[in-house]
């Protein structure tokens, strides 16, 4: 029986949190980001072995009761540099991501809302970023910034930043239309009370959608910046560090790539999910749908 | 007056022979298939006739060997042109070619006795006015990249046609292996003359090969000299080398059967080469070493106790095993052990000795973990797991290890304004081990990155070194001057790179040799 159109109908539409808890995939998301999160803190107390104590008698070991991932090239245990490099490698996509929000959105915001020649000169300066392929934008970048974690979250952070510009330019031009808005500008309202009060808060939905879509890749390009030396130095571990390694004895053990590939690949996809999941919390449509 | 003569040094084909047989046979597969691949190589017998396809990693710049700069040009260089004095493949000492005897009248006179009757592709004659016109252009041409390898070369004269004489500004006895390097290939006169400028694309030289054609970076092909003048060589009816710039590449070329020679295989391939049962490795060591620059001039490392220390920290044999898998030999200095200048005790004075360095370390003043010292290095993977085990040994005597890195270039601008303690970078050779010390120690040469003085004596040594001419007293020389750069512990040398190059089955007599510079001219095929 159809519901009528009635308050009941309204209290007995099932909770945001239930129909996301309802899916499977949604709880394994959850789950398995729980999980990284607690090794990313507590790696120093989880990991069975010092990540960067070597011991050359034992190397390109295969997994082990003692080792349950193997050694790698310098006789290190896999698992524990695993658990060591998840912390830089979701919190600098973390940290990567919201640099890139902190810098585009209010750009985009001034470009959308102002118009005029502060859009021309936003929009060009986007453009030109957008023109170059992203990784190759932050590789760019961190060979100038040099060597390090921070300057790689720098650079990707940069990177990322003219996508958010455009999305919160597109979206504010739609918003500033609204009736309120106009009506609280007919009372008097200036720009920044306008901007802040008015049309952030409105615009802002699609921005943490892109947010949360937008850490799988900066976990790539994070680790697609250790891979080629230009984030984590060694011997700290990271994931696209311990990849980078595993490349080269791709012929003699190549078991050493899996542990990596594989958080980085679940992670990744984990990261995906959670943006999709905050699309469908966010937006109603998509959950009554 | 010193001598070296035909009459003393050992014939081409006993060089040859000992060479194949004091190389490393990797044959694949079973030790019955390294029987018959060691056996294959000492086979007296050559068959002749066939073509030769040997791949090289790169498109040379130029065949003109006095304008050019690659690296990979002697594998095409050395088919075309014979040199005026070749070197033993095992202990690079210079032995006669295109020259059959070297003396020195005074020690600003070299006089070379040239071979006679050899004649350059063109038909024109190899005499003393081409040697002269070969050195002259060498000296006056302005793309000329062997100038700084002859500077103490005044002028050259015509004694007889078939001597000439060198006259140098200054005694430098370097010179004789400088000739067994670009310098000696000699090209015909009336060839440069008439060429000019395309000369490079069109060269003419004495060697075994005659120039074909040149496919830009696709092939290089060369067919035999019918005149040469080694009796009976070359055996090859030609080679073709074709030009594959990626080394997995190639090799699977040699795997699939399409080419014979494939160079530069990287340590990590050799396991799976074993397996594979159409190649055989060739492996022989090198002069070239991965080690590490000191910066001398500034604390801590102006310290002879501390870098001491290090040299005493690092087990060599260790760090090879790691890095190089089950090739490659550990290097005490930057001497290889079948090296003529190589001494026995300058290279036994740093043993693996953990506590001698902890104790060094603290007796420059410095609790275990208070020093700290700073890496310089280009950003890559290999060069990562070296610093990687560095860093862990330092560690274990109490020094703390920190890194500057970042692209080649921006290290090593980094590392000239006085950023980092020691720099990890590979040393290539040098034709004549004096060049070598000279490079990275006199305080005018910019290797030498603090320009501080090692040791007034080490200086005298090295200068010495190169006025010296009686094989024998070089060698005493070298010996001192190796124990003097140990003693004040100025280097870190780590471990000495292989030459490992895949062949197909059917190749013979091919000759590897310490200078890492592969030679085809005398290869034979078997049917």
């Amino acid at each position: 029986m159809a519901a009528p159109a009635s308050p009941q109908a309204r209290r007995r539409r099932p909770s945001r949190l239930r129909v996301l808890l309802r899916d499977a995939g949604a709880v394994v998301t959850l789950a398995y980001l729980a999980l990284l999160l607690f090794v990313a803190i507590a790696a120093s107390w989880l990991a069975p072995y010092d990540p960067v104590r070597l011991d050359l008698t034992a190397t390109l070991a295969g997994p082990s009761a003692a080792h349950w991932a193997g050694t790698d090239d310098l006789g290190r245990d896999v698992l524990s540099r695993l658990m060591y490099g998840a912390g830089p490698s979701v919190f600098s996509s973390i940290a990567a991501v919201m640099l890139a929000a902190m810098i585009g959105v209010p750009f985009g915001l001034m470009a959308g809302f102002f118009g005029g020649w502060v859009d021309a000169a936003i929009g060009r300066v986007t453009d030109a970023l957008l023109s170059f392929p992203t990784i190759l934008l932050a590789v760019g970048i961190a060979a100038v910034l040099g060597t390090s974690l921070t300057n790689a979250v720098i650079a990707i952070g940069i990177a990322f930043s003219p996508g958010f510009a455009r999305l919160m330019r597109a979206t504010t031009m739609a918003v500033k239309q609204e009736l309120y808005v106009e009506a609280a500008r007919a009372i008097g309202a200036g720009p920044v009370w306008l901007l802040l009060r008015h049309v952030l808060p409105n615009a802002v939905t699609p921005v943490i959608v892109n947010a949360g879509l937008l850490l799988g890749n900066a976990l790539l390009a994070e680790a697609s910046l250790s891979f080629l030396g230009l984030g984590v130095q060694p011997p700290q571990a990271s994931w696209g560090g311990m990849l980078a390694r595993a490349l080269i004895y791709m012929e003699r053990a190549p078991e050493l790539m899996y542990p990596p590939g594989l958080a980085l690949v679940l992670t990744a996809l984990a990261f995906n999910s959670l943006g999709e999941m905050a699309r469908r919390w966010l937006d109603p449509r998509s959950l009554s749908g | 007056m010193p001598q070296n003569s035909e009459k003393h040094g050992p014939s081409r084909r006993a060089v040859l022979g000992a060479g194949a047989a004091g190389a490393a046979w990797l044959a694949a597969g079973s030790p019955a298939a390294e029987a018959q691949g060691r056996q294959a190589a000492r086979q007296q017998t050559p068959r002749r006739g066939g073509t030769l396809r040997a791949v090289v990693n790169a498109n040379p710049s130029t065949l003109d060997p006095h304008t050019g700069g690659q690296g990979t040009d002697h594998a095409f260089l050395s088919t075309m042109f014979d040199k005026l004095i070749d070197y033993e493949p095992d202990s690079l000492a210079p032995i006669p070619s295109l020259a059959t005897a070297w003396t020195w009248p005074d020690p600003r006179t070299l006089v070379l006795e040239l071979r006679q009757g050899v004649v350059f592709h063109d038909g024109t004659p190899f005499d003393a006015a081409a040697v002269k016109a070969n050195f002259e252009r060498m000296l006056t041409h302005p793309r000329s990249t062997v100038k700084a390898d002859i500077a103490a070369l005044a002028s050259v004269e015509v004694l007889a046609p078939d001597r000439v004489a060198l006259k140098l500004k200054n005694p430098d006895t370097t010179l004789p292996m400088v000739l067994t390097d670009r310098a000696g290939y000699m090209s015909s006169p009336k060839a440069l003359a008439e060429r000019g400028e395309s000369y490079g694309r069109n060269p003419v030289g004495t060697g075994a090969m005659e120039f074909v054609r040149w496919a830009d970076g696709n092939e290089i092909v060369v067919r035999r000299n019918a005149r040469y003048w080694k009796q009976g060589e070359p055996y090859l009816d030609g080679i073709v080398m074709p030009i594959i710039t990626d080394a997995t590449t190639a090799l699977r070329s040699v795997r699939a059967g399409q080419n014979h020679i494939s160079l530069q295989v990287d340590p990590q391939q050799i396991p799976a080469m074993r397996r594979s049962a159409d190649v055989v490795l060739s492996v022989k060591d090198t002069m070239r070493l991965q080690q590490c620059y000191i910066n001398f001039s500034k604390p801590p490392l102006n310290d002879i106790r501390l870098r001491q220390a290090i040299n005493y920290a690092i087990d060599r044999a260790a760090y090879t095993r790691v890095v190089m898998g089950e090739v490659g030999g550990p290097a005490h200095t930057h001497i290889p052990p079948t090296h003529w200048a190589y001494d026995r005790e300058a290279a036994s004075r740093y043993p693996f000795d953990p506590d001698r360095a902890r104790a060094l370390v603290r007796e420059a003043g410095f609790a275990p973990g208070a020093l700290s010292v700073n890496a310089s290095y280009a950003s890559n993977q290999l060069n990562a797991q070296r610093i990687e085990i560095i860093s862990s040994f330092l560690d274990r005597v109490g020094i703390k290890l920190t890194s500057t890195t970042g692209t080649l270039t921006a290290t090593l601008q980094q590392w000239r304004e006085g950023v980092g303690d020691f720099r990890m970078a590979n040393w290539t050779g040098r034709p004549d081990p004096a060049m070598t010390y000279a490079l990275l120690l006199m305080p005018t040469s910019a290797f030498n990155i603090g320009r501080a003085v090692p040791s007034q004596e080490l200086i005298d040594t090295i200068t010495e070194s190169r006025t010296a001419s009686a094989p024998e007293e070089r060698k005493r020389i070298f010996a001192r001057l190796l124990r003097l750069e140990r003693q004040f512990a100025l280097t870190i040398p780590l471990c000495f790179e292989p030459d490992i190059v895949a062949l197909s089955r059917r190749v013979r007599n091919y000759v590897p040799n310490l200078a890492g510079r592969s030679r085809f001219e005398q290869v034979w095929l078997a049917g």
